[in-house]
């Protein structure tokens, strides 16, 4: 498959490393250069006698080089990448894979085999019994503490929390980590992104608050809830379903696209998500990566990019958290996706969703035909009847989509979270546009 | 709002304020005021169920201002690469190459591809002085945005020329007072007239300093006026500028002494040939008044006899042509006899300034083809193809003089010859020049040099010199293929 020069910087882990490649994507610093239908190899000359061995898988992206450089992709990927995006005539084109390329592919397909093989393997039932009864014991008192604080945290008030707002939830956070409750304990730290210096604060710190009080009322009576609904709560809990759980569930396999990759960071953990969209089963799944400081996205996903893929959801009400068993990146000239084209339709979307749901905390949405404007300083998208909302993207964000569409008609893809509508992608007949 | 109840409860604690359910969610408030086991229970299910009817129900705002569509560009876009190239560009803040794509966009009289215009426009805001080319390159989406955009807006406004001289900072007076003083040399005059009493000293002295362009006997008043100034900086700039005025009171006494120290004689030669031949006098004494004007009277070099330090001090303020016409001799002859005087080496210097500050072509080749001197800025009085085969001359000493010569804003290729000569001298002295001038002059260089650069890339030697050399002259073989890859 053929990469744009956006697409190979959409993969650098940061500037420094797209800066770096640019200058590595000059011919002069190769001393070989050879592509394959399956990979790209190439020795680089840097500041050391012997050259840096780097090898590109193409079919399914992936990158290895012998160079010390602790990020991924290094220079020296992207470099040989970029050059081959900008000229792939410097080129020499190889009937042969050679042998320590062939190697990493084959070691690569066995990886992949081995993995499937493990995570396909039957789970221990009656050790995963054993674990959820010891630790159900402890999330049961986390959650009577927690309870008790939330009613206390009303019955005097929240007038005076933004004066405090970051102490206000840490120990009872605290609590829940120690109690098992990780859900909750997340649940809790949402606290910490309420701009209590904005209007509406008081509405969103009451709407949480009241949440995980209903997720702990609902948790009190699970016996009583559908199985959907059990496992939802479970969730939101703190209880986690392995990944060879997931890897069980029946997949859904189709021509999936990445529609956006976002990544947010919390006190030195990266969540990394990722938005995908089947083509013929027209369903929305989200890969959701985290990553300590140190550690490397171990995936090249970018927006725009098509791929065949096995996705496997883990099970819920209205599953959207997905796995990805098995990909394979298929060629696409960018985005084009029949969807609705009435904002209300969104809204009916999200009625839907909440009243199957509502715990329900992302809804992602797709609109064609559809228009921004503004008024003041709020940016407003509509539909052809004039229907629209208020879009939460920063302001420069939506000046950059009013230049791409020109005031023209254009599709979207969007997620509607904490009662607001943000913009991820944007498309027009011919074109796609990612907004980070 | 249905949930303005529950938000007033939140806000006071339930200890004070309990609400009542809203009227649609009455049956559900009666069903969890049943199950309660406390008020606070009660307020919590009852704001979460609340909270979650009103977002469930919410419709669709009415949108009633829309905007006007952008109008239909009428250049063609940018290619796909150059749009990638564009971007990388401001990704890895590599300015060099970001100008020269933009005024490759320029050059081909296309546009830039509307995702990229805000990212140029808010470019162009942080440089303003630099903001029309890149205003130019956003094309149709551009000017649309700026009507649209209060801080973009700016960019499309031409302030009116007066407000800047009046109100503009002091960079943009400047700016625009070289501008007038351009296009109309008296009305800069009159508007220096008008404001350098209201000036402190060194914007004064920055403002005078541009009376240089376009000099003429029309400023002799104004400049005179200068003299009683009571900074001696702006007494001396109002000076030099009297002395290069040709028909000055100043530069008329200089003439009058030069026409008495300096005559041509015609001598015999070998009997047979008359040849003329320039006579400076060291006889003659210059008028007392004349060291008054900045000319000093005692030359500091032994080897320099006064009366030619004095003669070669005047010289410089003198029009050749000017002098040529008094001397009844045509220029060419004229420097031709300074050349062959004695002391010739002595004047030089004075001549070539001369030349250079009168734009004089034929005293200019002349000097430059000496090759004892070396001043540079005789290549002003010459046009860009003339200058060409004098570039090589001024690379060992002159470099980074030459280079404002040879990067120009068109980008011009240089030839092979002289590219392969400047890359030899930078790899002796690498550090000469800084990073951003090595891009710059890359992509200046044509793609003949790249077997020159290649063979500076793979240099074996380990010396650190040798290293940075090295990895300039692969940063300038990325360049030279990225800018022959843009299309």
């Amino acid at each position: 498959m053929q990469y744009t020069r956006d697409q190979v910087l959409q993969l650098a882990p940061d500037d420094a490393s797209a800066k770096a490649g640019q200058q590595l994507a000059n011919h002069a610093k190769w001393v070989t250069k050879s592509m394959h239908s399956k990979a790209l190899w190439g020795d680089c000359q840097g500041s050391g006698k012997t050259p840096y061995i780097t090898i590109i898988d193409l079919q399914n992206i992936a990158f290895k080089c012998s160079c010390p450089s602790r990020k991924f992709p290094c220079k020296h990927g992207l470099g040989l990448l970029l050059l081959y995006s900008q000229q792939s005539d410097v080129f020499t084109k190889s009937e042969e894979l050679p042998q320590h390329v062939s190697e990493w592919l084959n070691k690569r397909e066995g990886k992949e085999a081995a993995k499937e093989l493990k995570e396909t393997g039957p789970p221990d039932e009656a050790a995963q019994a054993k674990r959820i009864a010891a630790r159900e014991k402890k999330v049961d008192a986390g959650i009577e503490e927690l309870r008790l604080w939330i009613k206390d945290a009303v019955r005097t008030g929240i007038m005076n929390v933004p004066q405090n707002s970051y102490r206000f939830s840490q120990n009872i956070t605290a609590r829940m980590v120690d109690a098992q409750a990780g859900g909750l304990a997340n649940q809790l730290r949402q606290i910490h992104n309420i701009h209590f210096y904005e209007e509406g604060w008081h509405r969103a710190l009451i709407k949480r608050l009241s949440g995980i009080y209903l997720i702990t009322e609902a948790f009190r009576h699970i016996d009583m809830l559908p199985q959907e609904m059990a496992k939802e709560i479970q969730t939101l809990i703190g209880w986690i379903t392995t990944k060879e759980e997931v890897l069980q569930g029946t997949p859904v396999r189709d021509t999936w696209v990445v529609l956006s990759v976002s990544v947010t960071e919390d006190q030195n953990l990266s969540t990394e998500k990722i938005w995908l969209y089947s083509l013929t089963e027209k369903r929305f799944a989200l890969l959701l990566h985290f990553y300590a400081a140190s550690q490397i996205p171990q995936h090249f996903l970018f927006p725009g990019l098509h791929i065949e893929a096995d996705v496997v959801f883990f099970p819920g009400l209205t599953p959207l958290r997905a796995l990805i068993k098995e990909q394979r990146t298929v060629p696409a000239t960018g985005i084009q996706i029949e969807a609705d084209h009435s904002v209300q339709s969104v809204y009916h979307k999200i009625t839907a969703q909440l009243a199957q749901n509502p715990f329900a905390e992302q809804i992602p949405f797709l609109l064609n035909n559809v228009q921004v404007t503004f008024r003041d300083k709020t940016w407003l998208l509509y539909d052809h009847d004039k229907q629209g909302f208020a879009i939460a993207n920063p302001e420069e964000a939506c000046w950059r989509i009013l230049a791409f569409t020109r005031g023209k008609a254009f599709s979207c893809f969007g997620i509607y979270e904490n009662e607001q509508f943000s913009i991820h992608t944007l498309w027009s007949p011919d074109k796609t546009y990612f907004i980070k | 709002m249905i949930a303005s109840e529950i938000l007033k409860a939140a806000l006071l604690g339930t200890d004070k304020y309990m609400p009542q359910p809203s009227p649609s969610l009455q049956e559900t408030g009666q069903k969890i005021a049943l199950q309660h086991p406390d008020k606070e229970d009660h307020f919590l299910k009852l704001a979460i169920t609340t909270l979650l009817y009103e977002e469930a129900g919410r419709n669709p705002l009415y949108v009633e201002n829309t905007l006007p569509e952008c109008p239909v560009e009428t250049l063609p876009l940018i290619s796909k690469k150059l749009h990638g190239n564009i971007m990388a560009a401001l990704i890895s803040k590599e300015e060099v190459l970001f100008q020269y794509f933009m005024n490759d966009v320029n050059k081909s009289n296309s546009v830039l591809t509307p995702e990229l215009v805000p990212l140029i426009l808010n470019k162009a805001l942080e440089h303003k002085k630099s903001a029309f080319p890149l205003v130019k390159a956003c094309g149709e989406t551009g000017k649309w945005l700026c009507q649209l955009n209060e801080s973009w807006r700016i960019l499309l406004e031409n302030r009116e020329e007066e407000n800047i001289w009046e109100t503009g900072n002091f960079e943009s007076r400047k700016a625009f007072l070289k501008n007038v003083r351009n296009t109309d040399p008296q009305r800069a005059i009159e508007l220096l007239e008008q404001a350098i009493s209201a000036e402190n000293a060194a914007n004064r002295l920055a403002l005078i300093e541009l009376l240089d362009q376009n000099l003429s006997i029309a400023d002799e008043p104004f400049l005179q006026s200068l003299l009683k100034d009571k900074s001696q900086k702006i007494k001396e700039a109002a000076i030099r500028l009297l002395q290069k005025m040709q028909g000055s009171a100043v530069n008329k006494r200089y003439l009058e002494y030069l026409l008495s120290a300096i005559s041509i004689k015609e001598e015999r030669h070998l009997l047979l040939t008359k040849k003329k031949v320039l006579i400076i006098r060291d006889d003659i004494s210059p008028d007392e008044n004349l060291f008054k004007t900045g000319i000093d009277k005692v030359s500091a070099h032994k080897d320099v006899p006064d009366p030619i330090y004095v003669t070669g001090q005047i010289l410089q303020y003198m029009d050749p042509a000017t002098l040529a016409r008094h001397l009844n001799v045509t220029e060419p002859e004229l420097i031709r006899l300074f050349l062959q005087h004695k002391d010739s080496k002595h004047l030089l210097g004075y001549l070539a300034q001369s030349a250079s500050f009168f734009k004089n072509k034929i005293w200019a080749l002349a000097l430059l083809h000496t090759q004892e001197i070396q001043d540079i800025t005789l290549l002003d009085a010459l046009t860009e193809h003339e200058r060409m085969p004098f570039y090589e001359q001024f690379i060992i000493d002159s470099l980074h003089q030459l280079l404002t010569y040879l990067l120009t804003d068109d980008y011009s290729l240089l030839p092979e010859s002289l590219s392969e000569r400047l890359l030899e001298h930078l790899s002796k002295n690498p550090y000469i020049i800084s990073q951003p001038v090595y891009q710059r002059l890359a992509l200046h260089l044509p793609v003949q040099t790249l077997s020159a650069l290649k063979h500076y890339a793979e240099d074996a030697s380990e010396t650190y010199q040798h290293r940075y050399f090295k990895a300039q002259a692969l940063e300038m073989m990325r360049i030279i293929d990225l800018k022959n890859n843009i299309i």
